[in-house]
């Protein structure tokens, strides 16, 4: 049972709530993970301790080289219709879009869903696939953890007990790169069978692939970057053969697991199905000039 | 002419359920009453050794602590009494009732069930129905047909507790006759209703040791009794009051927590509050039962249908209580599911077995989306090893007008063909251009509703306000609004003089099974014609009286009373006259009649032989690389009779077209090894807005049925072809077949790649 509910106003406040309650206290941005294990009694936390107030968790920042910052409770729909993101990580805007239902988006946070790490969420892949670091605070002080240590395990992240995800870093993705997010559920709304997010950026003119990262969500106990397929599609031109084998090998990366949205099996496959289109799709759109998707 | 009836009038209800002010049963609340809940099994078969409450009674602001050896030892059903209120030698399926609890608070009530403690010693179990009927199986109960209510089998098989028999002809014989006999088996999972509202009852016992019930429950006459013989006291002794239901689905029949509700009253001299939370309806509700369906058909080379054998192995789950017809099967074995073709020769065997899953109830037309799925995929299957067009075999093959039924009878008035006529040209089915991964499915059956005695009361009072009072819960039908239409049409006055009132089963007429088998728009709407026909007769002979002529020369009409024959001819505003009728005779005017249908089959109300046909097209795309199926169109074609309110017709027709494509295509409580994996209503998948097709309705008129005006029945049929007329798309736009629901895209892409996932 909830005993008591706290409203910070600032991070160190926040942290010093964490440090006082420890394994009893909770952070609730938007609720829409937290809520819903403490209603399935996975959790049950006696404090609570919104961060809706904190306003160093809010807002998206740019600097002057295009560097992102974006604070840990911006929700999904801020983040998607957020005119600087769209500008410089539309990828992520893709992903965040993707997200349940519009009410979930409308409450629920980036900084909460790559917390709560749950199999087949959809930004984790994407803000992989941008080398996101994630910036946490504890109350030893602020760690920044690149994200593709962030993710450890089903519901579980690197993050220590008594840290708050305070911002989300993103560096500013190499010009000219095109990044692309599909997503395959069984009814619209639910989690990712197979999420699979690519940025992609071609030489000219020839074509050959100078950037490529794959991130894949839904198909492992974590997120996770394809490195053999990107290596495999790093300095080639991107045609039918190599993006087989990058499926190919991609769908070796990844160990899957059966549940009610589909086996193990079917889950592999996707990823070579959805990788393919994913690369041919943001290969299209960096081939034609001045088009950043 | 019709003033109100076939106008689109607005909801009754539907300001109050929009604005949240509608009290719902979970609203029920007196000063000090308590919270009860259930602490429920984590096995799905095992003995109960030992049960310690002993933490949880002392546990501050506990009141009552139950285990089943607290309870006289009586079981409960609809039918058949196999369920115990609380489980006592042992518990048979994940989420049986072991405990209860009522509490101050909520969350006490919460803290108390984790406080007590149950050693189980766990049994073999069984999870699918034909393992369950081997000679080796788990015996789930040792001696079914000694409970109450239950039907005598001549055979024993294992864990059989019903076997429905319907035949014509010898199937046998006209399938050794046949050019070819085709034999396929389909399987459908465990489906919930996902009404809104969970189920949910209250419980008090007033001084005079009355009973008071408050439920979430479609059928309160029935509930009265139910929980009457459930605590071995008089049915007068119980008092049901009514309350809106949240959505039923034919899921709001059962007493579900009703006699425990009460015994935790007793225990605790408070009156006690249960809600389920929709984690336990989806582990413990009584959700559509699963199905192994085999059939054999014998067709000649022609096309004609020679004979079928169908054997349907429903899973019953490990109790049987919650079905509610005498044979404690499903009403749809009787009539093969609504198999709308001529057959020489047919039979249905329709066993429900025991397993150790969720005990299953109704939903929705019971049986018959699980055995349409079955016949109409396999008339597919036929037609097109016959090298036939589906909707030309299917032509080929439907009852006309004076055909006998399939299963025998008679039937009158039959459109089967004009339906699926209909259905064909308002979906392009011969002109549609073939793409690729794009297909097209057709099914057609036929349902008629069910029946059941069923009072009315109306009341008139010196207002002139007109109160029909009755025992047919709101169940989101909008059944209230068509029989305020009714009395307003009989009565020929203005709907805002109408209202509709239930109040509770002491002081309301006796409505029979309530709501159910598409029938109130039928039983209710015929009890309101003849209670209002009734008191308008009481009214024009006392006006006619009042103003000294002859009672022919006065009539009802626009909100007036016409008085002819007097000096001049008067027409007086009904509520004038009633005043000063009311006035004259001393009372308010107040008739209850009763209408019987199978007391009314002949004359005026014909029932006999009515029966309605529905026909659709499915559209789909497939996504060849992954095999998620776009469901792109649904075109429905019905045959109807008088429709008495087009707005709330239509959304029975879309609301089971819609449920229907979420059994086809993505629900399943995932329950075969005995716990639902679903147990949210994000895991337990139903269509949500962005997964509704296009939806096109076509009506072939056919004023004929036994609802008042004759119309005709539209509850439920039009959830029962879908899954068929989806499955047959999915072949059409990819050579797959399944045989198993859902269809989900995992199914799909293994059939492409030529290996089908196994069950």
């Amino acid at each position: 049972m909830v005993i008591d509910y706290f409203e910070p106003t600032t991070v160190s406040e926040t942290v010093s709530l964490l440090a006082k309650y420890g394994d009893d206290a909770s952070v609730i941005a938007g609720g829409q993970s937290l809520l819903v294990m403490m209603r399935q009694r996975l959790v049950s936390p006696k404090y609570l301790i919104s961060l809706k107030k904190v306003g160093e968790l809010n807002g998206v920042q740019e600097d002057a080289s295009g560097n992102l910052s974006i604070g840990a409770a911006t929700t999904h729909r801020d983040a998607f219709t957020s005119p600087v993101l769209r500008r410089g990580v539309p990828l992520l805007c893709q992903a965040a879009s993707k997200v349940g239902s519009t009410a979930i988006r409308n409450l629920g946070t980036i900084g909460g869903n790559i917390c709560h790490n749950e199999l087949g969420a959809d930004p984790p892949q994407a803000l992989l696939a941008l080398n996101a670091k994630a910036v946490c605070v504890g109350a030893t002080g602020e760690r920044t953890i690149p994200l593709e240590k962030f993710f450890t395990g089903y519901f579980e992240t690197a993050m220590n007990p008594g840290e708050v995800l305070k911002m989300i870093e993103i560096p500013s993705p190499p010009p000219g790169t095109v990044g692309v997010y599909l997503k395959h559920a069984l009814r619209a709304g639910d989690l990712a069978i197979v999420g699979v997010a690519v940025l992609l950026g071609l030489e000219t003119p020839s074509k050959k692939c100078r950037e490529i990262r794959i991130g894949l969500g839904g198909v492992a106990s974590v997120p996770l970057r394809a490195y053999k397929a990107e290596q495999l599609l790093q300095g080639s031109v991107i045609g039918a053969d190599v993006v087989n084998e990058a499926a190919y090998v991609a769908m070796s990366e990844v160990d899957p697991v059966s549940d009610t949205h589909g086996s193990a099996d079917y889950r592999r496959k996707m990823v070579g199905v959805f990788l393919k289109r994913a690369i041919r799709q943001a290969a299209d759109a960096a081939s034609k000039p001045g088009s950043d998707v | 002419m019709t003033r109100v009836i076939s106008k689109p009038v607005a909801r009754i209800d539907g300001d109050e359920k929009v604005s949240g002010k509608a009290r719902f049963t979970a609203d029920v609340a007196s000063a000090g009453m308590l919270w009860g809940l259930t602490l429920r099994s984590p096995l799905p078969h095992a003995k109960i050794l030992h049960i310690d409450v002993s933490r949880a009674t002392s546990l501050v602001g506990v009141k009552a602590v139950l285990t089943g050896l607290d309870l006289p030892d009586m079981r409960i059903g609809r039918q058949i009494r196999d369920l115990p209120i609380l489980a006592r030698e042992k518990v048979r399926f994940v989420g049986e009732k072991v405990a209860a609890v009522a509490a101050e608070e909520k969350d006490v009530a919460e803290e108390a069930l984790s406080l007590i403690e149950v050693d189980y010693d766990e049994l073999p179990a069984v999870f699918d129905p034909l393992s369950a009927m081997e000679d080796s199986a788990p015996i789930i109960h040792e001696n079914p047909s000694a409970y109450e209510g239950a039907p005598q089998l001549t055979q024993k098989i294992n864990n059989v507790v019903s076997l429905t028999t319907k035949a014509k002809g010898d199937a046998e014989i006209g399938l050794t006759e046949s050019d070819r006999v085709f034999e396929h088996t389909f399987k459908t999972p465990f489906v919930h209703q996902a009404y809104m509202e969970p189920h949910a009852c209250a419980c008090a016992i007033d001084a005079a040791g009355k009973i008071h019930i408050w439920a979430s429950n479609k059928s309160p006459f029935l509930l009265r009794a139910q929980v009457a013989a459930a605590l071995g006291v008089s049915a007068d002794d119980v008092i049901v009051h009514l309350m809106p239901v949240g959505g039923d689905f034919g899921g709001k029949g059962s007493p579900m927590d009703a006699p425990l509700c009460y015994h935790l009253a007793k225990a605790s001299g408070h009156a006690v509050k249960m809600v389920m939370s929709y984690t336990e309806e989806l582990m413990a509700g009584n959700p559509r039962h699963a199905s192994v369906i085999t059939l054999r058909t014998g067709v000649k080379k022609n096309g004609d249908l020679q004979a079928m054998q169908i054997k349907c192995l429903f899973d019953s789950g490990a109790y049987a209580a919650f079905k509610p017809i005498p044979d404690v099967n499903l009403a749809a074995a009787r009539t093969a599911g609504g198999i709308a073709y001529r057959m020489p020769a047919i039979q249905i065997d329709s066993y429900c077995i025991y397993t150790n899953n969720v005990p299953c109830g109704h939903m929705r037309g019971p049986g018959y989306p699980q055995i349409a799925f079955a016949i109409e995929s396999q008339m597919d299957i036929v037609a097109r090893a016959l090298g036939i067009d589906p909707i030309e075999f299917r032509m080929r093959n439907l009852v006309n007008e004076g055909d006998e039924p399939p299963l025998g009878g008679r039937w009158e008035g039959i459109k089967a063909k004009e339906t699926l006529s209909r259905a064909a040209e308002a979906s392009g089915w011969k002109t549609l251009k073939k793409r690729p991964y794009v297909g097209r499915g057709v099914a057609v059956i036929q349902k008629s509703p069910g029946m059941s005695a069923t009072g009315a009361n109306i009341v008139i009072d010196s207002s002139g306000h007109v109160t029909l009072r009755m025992g047919v819960p709101e169940q989101g039908s909008g059944s209230h609004t068509i029989l305020r239409q009714i009395i307003a049409e009989e009565l020929g006055i203005l709907l805002e003089l109408v209202s509709i009132e239930t109040g509770a089963t002491d002081a309301i007429p006796d409505s029979g099974w309530g709501s159910g088998a598409s029938s109130v728009s039928h039983s209710m709407g015929q009890a309101a014609v003849k209670a209002a026909k009734e008191v308008r007769a009481q009214l024009l002979a006392e006006a006619a009286e009042l103003f000294g002529v002859e009672e022919r020369l006065v009539s009802l009409e626009n909100g007036d009373f016409l008085i002819r024959g007097v000096a001049e001819q008067k027409r007086i505003p009904f509520q004038k006259l009633v005043s000063r009728l009311v006035a004259a005779r001393g009372r308010s005017y107040d008739v209850t009649v009763v209408y019987d249908m199978s007391a009314g089959m002949k004359g005026e109300f014909s029932f006999s032989g009515v029966t309605s046909f529905c026909a659709q097209v499915a559209e789909v795309e497939v996504d060849a690389e992954t095999g998620r199926i776009a469901v792109t169109k649904i075109t429905t074609a019905h045959d109807v009779g008088t429709i008495l309110n087009p707005m709330t017709h239509q959304g029975q027709i879309e609301g089971g077209l819609i449920q229907g494509i979420g059994f086809a295509v993505m629900e399943d409580l995932c329950a075969e090894t005995g716990r639902a994996l679903t147990l949210n209503l994000g895991d337990y998948r139903i269509p949500t807005a962005r997964d509704i097709p296009r939806l096109k309705t076509h009506l072939v008129q056919n004023p004929s049925g036994p609802v008042p005006y004759h119309g005709k029945a539209i509850g439920e049929i039009s959830i029962v072809p879908v899954a068929a007329a989806i499955g047959n798309a999915i072949y059409d736009a990819t050579g797959v077949r399944l045989f198993t629901l859902p269809f989900t895209a995992e199914k799909v892409y293994w059939g492409l790649k030529g290996r089908l996932q196994p069950g």
